[in-house]
């Protein structure tokens, strides 16, 4: 029997424009919901244009919370799971906010970055399609719109457009009075953001196409004929069919639309964007037919926390796509590929056998398994200061699965390091906490070891065993050729790791046959 | 398009109550009954539905659909009232004269023996005078303001002057209203006004009596509770003693009323003539069921159609295990109502059970339901209950059961700002091994044990999940918690119910013009919507055929030429008030059947929140749809509607069939028959 079955958990999101919670059990196969809630709010409106959150807002929205969390309780469930994105995300007085929250409703509000949020829609829209070998999939966000290209089920590649629905349909209705083409208009801005991603094409290179969004219901129908159920099924859209629809609604105006199917004007201008992109997409790619369903981050929550393993293959799978993320970053920048694999190897062999010293965890390691990859990627730009050109790189990237707090830790470990004490600056203009700048060089120190190991990019030396015998550390290294210049690093990045880990570094050389001192 | 006036229609409906009362081979009591209710029923009319029109002839003038304007159908109503309460008057003294016979009667004074007359006067002496006050009306004593539907004595004195005096003795509504007189055999009822007026003289000592009579006072109740509140239960409370103090909409008087002792009543009650009524011996004849009632009369009464064990409920340990079976369905008052008072306990008590959500619109007075609610609040589990304040003349006792219920820790809400929440539905929500499942009770009728004796409903159980989100959807949007859902299985209103109804008879048009089976029945309590009545009229024309089961009012006139001719209108009446609402539709040879708590009113399409469901499983609608056709074939008490807007009784060809107890005996045959094959195994 699945051990799950008959979990139950609630799902809270607090978006722009409502509150929403579904709650559902897992019945030993699949997810069922048992209630889903939706109270409208204005907290994006209010944010975008003021930048805050009046407090009367975060009262209401408290209520809310009260009301749904008075629900949770009737299912027995003694807490849901909340999240926020944008609206609640870009208010500068979050931390009051959240706080109101967790002071009043007992509740912790998980904001989510945007790649976060990207990271469990593709996760959990892999379940309401059958498996491909290359499939892209594509979800149509409010601002933005995120791309993954999976293969077998794992993420090979991500990215996003800093232009989502709500904005094209802007675009469409400001240009309205100069072009009656508004299919060419949305394009045309469609096609201006898919060429800033130059990756994008290559993510064109595929079997099947996922569409997903929050708000495609009413599309849906459209596509369909009648409802579907939104909250499990997706639609089988050909191309043929798609073309059909296009061409009867890209002579149809917004508010022709809103009359017909008796929706308001921001579902029939989505509606229209929606139709037009999918066409662009079909016609980008060789692809037949995509699929296209309805999804939400609260779905999402609950595909994660019910299905079991979901949690598991998540985690595997954000650290791949993490990975890979990385790597495509690092094939941009020309990075050398194989000492960057290399130095991740040789980092995280240390890292597990310095486990009990640094006690840190596997998202930690993750991140300097990412660290490793990128730390030559200022190259590109910059080769006489390349670390520092590095730091630069990597505090802006977009890397699919992390927050934007992980990838300034990861700039950091990268970054040129004054021996402790000294506190670098994130990009809002603060500074990194005690235990952020503790973590970093720990982890910078052993990048630095590592690629010390390394040190003529060749792969001349494995790393056979790492063991600490009092205050030193004794590192049996297999080398296949003249070893001087790593010698020569390794006593350079020695009295960094001393003073990060109080530990004298030691080493022997094995070399190919037999045993060399150091 | 025909429409029949909605307050003329219900006067026919409640001629046909009495049509009841004047059925001479029916026993005397069972009559009296029905004269009893047809007067309840007047009493509620006036109050509501005369005074709103007293309303509109002061505001408006426009005609409407039926051609007629405020004023004119004012006028109408009140002159078919009239003639009705003569009807009335009549029947009264028929059944008293068969009463008689069985040496039961409604006696005067002079009617009494010396001893009988002694008893009288101790009771008058010691309980009915200490609470008297009889009060005088002259220039320093104002009129006093008298309570809706209070009976009074009017005392015309004269002074030594010979100027007329006068006084009014209002007769003690917590006192009964007839007073049982010891007799050997038989019965013998004073009316206790009767024994009042004999001691006149007594309270009235200071001057001479020179005539008096009886009256009787019926006020405007239409009052609404203003929704814009912060606290509707106190805006309940105020509407309630605005309702006590509304203006006099009828004036009835006793025959022979002195001719200026009544021009004084209608002066200080500001009557006009036309709302006055004179002629029985026995006013307020609503009270008149008491002695109808009477347990040790029931010879005089007809055999009483006594509601059998369900038959699906028999040896039921377990509930929810017999709902998890199948969904199963009841229909009261054939079959108890006893498995959801069951259902409900069960769900109280059961450790399983997280959270109970119940609508409560009109509640017995030793409720079961309300305990059981408690004693599930009062052990930790989360029960919600949605009383609606504003049921008409249940106000009062609704404050009551929710304040109760506050305390025992439910949460109690009042539902939706400006809508009536009329819909019938308890949730359980239950933790099982596998899972939460959700049991569900949706039914036609109200959580009221003594109306599920009086009143046919259907209600059914299901465990399914869709009814189970649809419910609890239904009940996050009540509370507050979320915005109007779309459902799987019920419909809604006002969300989209009219529409409902008016694509389904869409559709059998369409299937008529495909030379397709169509077809349409309905059983609902009253038909007012004039748009639903226009589609039905379509279907008519398009050959649908359309029968339609209306108790009460009936705004559609069938038969028509060009109209409605293939729309025929019968009308139920029988010891059980018919008040199941049952929706059918042919579906091109695929029956579709739905059950809810709405009847074709714009009150409900439009100002309550209703709900609908379907009766998916195969032999519960197959059941429903004999409740119809049994209903079509009756014989005894129905009443067919014609295209002069008269009903007229359908004659009985062949055998006698009374729908009522043909349903009753199917429902102890199927006890008998589950007992038997319960005894086998």
């Amino acid at each position: 029997m699945s051990k799950n079955k008959g979990k139950i958990i609630s799902a809270v999101d607090i978006g722009s424009s409502s509150v929403q919670m579904h709650i559902a059990q897992w019945d030993g196969q699949r997810i069922v919901t048992l209630d889903q809630l939706e109270k409208p709010t204005h907290v994006g409106q209010e944010v975008f244009s003021t930048g805050h959150i009046s407090f009367e807002t975060v009262r209401s929205l408290s209520d809310i919370l009260t009301g749904f969390c008075a629900l949770s309780k009737e299912y027995d469930i003694a807490r849901p799971i909340v999240m926020a994105t944008t609206a609640l995300r870009e208010a500068t007085n979050l931390a009051y906010v959240l706080d109101h929250f967790a002071v009043t409703n007992h509740v912790n509000v998980q904001v989510l970055e945007d790649g976060e949020a990207s990271a469990l829609l593709f996760e959990a829209l892999k379940s309401r399609y059958p498996s491909a070998e290359k499939v892209l999939q594509v979800y149509g966000g409010t601002g933005t719109i995120d791309f993954a290209l999976l293969q077998n089920g794992k993420v090979l590649f991500t990215q996003s457009i800093q232009t989502g629905m709500l904005k094209i349909a802007e675009v469409m209705r400001e240009t309205s009075e100069f072009s009656r083409y508004s299919d060419l208009v949305v394009k045309e801005h469609l096609t201006k953001f898919l060429s800033h991603a130059g990756q994008i094409y290559k993510m064109l290179e595929t079997d099947g196409i996922v569409y997903a969004s929050a708000d495609i219901a009413p599309l849906l129908k459209i596509l369909n004929g009648f409802e579907i159920n939104t909250g499990t099924d997706t639609l089988v859209v050909s191309k043929e069919e798609m073309q059909k629809i296009y061409g009867e609604y890209k002579r149809l105006t917004v508010d022709q639309i809103a009359r017909r199917h008796k929706l308001d004007l921001a579902q029939s201008g989505n509606i229209y964007v929606t139709i037009v992109f999918l066409m662009l997409l079909l016609d980008s790619t060789g692809v037949n037919h995509l699929y296209c369903t309805q999804i939400n981050l609260v779905n999402a929550a609950l595909n994660l926390n019910l299905r079991q393993g979901a949690r598991r293959a998540f985690n595997e799978n954000m650290r791949e796509g993490t990975v890979s993320s990385a790597l495509k970053m690092a094939e941009h920048y020309r990075c050398d590929l194989k000492h960057a694999g290399h130095v991740a190897y040789l980092a995280l062999i240390l890292f597990d056998k310095l486990k009990k010293l640094h006690g840190l965890s596997r998202q930690q390691r993750l991140l300097l398994e990412t660290a490793c990859i990128l730390h030559e990627a200022g190259s590109f730009t910059n080769t006489a200061d390349m670390r520092e050109a590095s730091f630069d790189l990597i505090k802006n990237a977009q890397i699919y699965g992390l927050q934007s707090r992980m990838t300034l830790l990861i700039a950091n470990i990268v970054a040129p390091q004054d021996i402790l004490g000294i506190a670098q600056s994130d990009r809002r203009g603060g500074v990194l906490n005690q235990e952020d700048m503790i973590f970093v060089n720990k982890m910078h120190s052993i990048l630095h070891l590592a690629d010390a190991i390394d040190e003529s990019h060749l792969g001349k030396a494995r790393l056979l065993d790492v063991k600490q015998d009092g205050d030193q550390l004794l590192l049996t290294l297999r080398v296949t050729e003249d070893y001087a210049l790593e010698r020569y690093a390794l006593i350079q990045s020695a009295a960094l790791f001393q003073e990060v880990f109080g530990l004298k570094l030691d080493y022997i050389v094995k070399k190919a046959g037999r045993m060399e001192d150091k | 398009m025909k429409f029949i006036e909605r307050e003329l229609s219900w006067l026919d409906f409640n001629a046909r109550v009495l049509a009841e009362a004047q059925k001479k081979d029916s026993p005397p009591l069972e009559r009296l009954m029905f004269l009893a209710i047809s007067a309840s029923n007047l009493d509620e009319f006036f109050m509501v539905r005369v005074a709103y029109l007293v309303d509109e002839s002061k505001n408006r003038t426009d005609r409407d659909q039926t051609g007629m304007t405020p004023q004119e159908k004012l006028d109408k109503v009140l002159q078919k009232a009239y003639n009705f309460q003569m009807r009335q008057v009549e029947c009264l003294d028929e059944i008293l004269a068969k009463l008689a016979e069985k040496k039961i009667k409604i006696c005067a004074i002079e009617d009494l023996s010396d001893s009988q007359k002694e008893f009288a006067r101790d009771l008058f002496y010691d309980e009915i005078l200490p609470v008297l006050t009889p009060l005088a009306v002259d220039p320093a004593r104002p009129f006093p303001f008298l309570l809706n539907q209070s009976l009074n004595i009017g005392v015309r004195m004269r002074d030594d002057a010979g100027e007329n005096l006068y006084a009014v003795v209002q007769v003690p509504s917590i006192l009964p209203r007839f007073i049982m007189i010891p007799v050997k055999t038989g019965r013998l009822f004073l009316p206790i006004e009767r024994l009042i007026a004999h001691y006149l003289p007594e309270i009235c000592n200071l001057h001479e009596i020179a005539a008096y009579g009886y009256f009787r006072i019926t006020r405007s109740a239409d009052f609404d509770a203003d929704d814009d509140t912060d606290d509707l239960m106190e805006e309940m409370k105020r509407t309630i003693k605005r309702r006590r103090r509304g203006s006099p909409v009828r004036l009835q008087l006793s025959a022979g009323f002195d001719g200026e002792l009544y021009n004084f009543l209608k002066k200080m009650l500001g009557v006009n003539k036309k709302f006055v009524v004179q002629a029985s011996k026995i006013l307020s004849m609503a009270s008149l069921s008491k002695i109808a009632s009477m347990e040790d009369l029931s010879h005089l009464r007809a055999k009483p159609i006594l509601p059998v064990p369900a038959a699906e409920f028999l040896e039921c340990d377990d509930i929810f295990a017999r709902v998890r079976e199948r969904d199963l369905m009841l229909h009261h008052p054939y079959e108890s109502f006893n498995p959801v008072l069951d259902f409900i306990k069960a769900a109280s008590v059961d450790p399983n059970v997280l959270a109970i959500k119940q609508t409560l619109y009109r509640v017995s007075g030793k409720s079961e339901v309300i305990s059981a609610l408690e004693q599930a609040a009062e052990s930790g589990k989360q029960v919600t209950v949605l009383v609606e304040l504003k049921a008409r003349f249940d106000e009062e006792n609704n404050i009551q059961w929710a304040t109760r219920l506050e305390r025992a820790g439910c949460h109690v809400i009042y539902g939706l700002t400006g809508l009536k929440t009329h819909c019938k539905i308890t949730l359980v929500v239950r933790r099982e091994p596998d899972g939460i499942r959700r049991y569900l009770h949706l039914s036609t009728g109200n959580y009221n044990d003594v109306t599920a004796r009086l009143y046919t409903d259907i209600g059914m159980f299901t465990c399914r999940a869709m009814f189970g989100a649809d419910a609890s959807a239904l009940f996050n949007h009540l509370t507050g918690f979320s915005r109007p859902p779309e459902y799987n299985k019920l419909i809604v209103a006002p969300e989209n119910m009219k529409r409902f109804f008016l694509n389904k008879i869409d559709g059998e048009i369409k299937n008529a013009k495909k030379n397709l089976p169509s077809g349409i029945s309905f059983k609902a309590n009253s038909l007012l919507d004039y748009t639903v009545a226009q589609k039905l009229y379509e279907a008519s024309k398009a050959g649908v055929p359309v029968k339609l089961l209306i108790r009460g009012i009936c705004s559609l006139l069938p038969g028509v030429k060009g109209y409605s001719e293939n729309i025929r209108v019968r009308s139920i009446l029988g010891q059980f008030l018919e008040h199941s609402r049952i929706y059918a539709f042919e579906n091109a040879g695929e029956p579709q059947v739905y059950l809810g708590s709405a009847d074709l009113m714009p009150r409900n399409l439009d100002r309550r929140v209703e709900q609908l469901f379907p009766v998916d499983e195969p032999d519960l609608r197959e059941r429903v749809l004999g409740i119809l056709d049994l209903a079509w074939r009756d014989n005894v008490g129905a009443w067919e509607l014609g295209p002069d807007s008269i009903y007229r009784k359908v004659e009985q060809k062949g055998a006698r069939i009374c729908s009522q107890r043909e349903l009753s005996k199917l429902a102890a045959l199927a006890y008998e028959q589950k007992k038997k094959e319960l005894e086998h195994i």
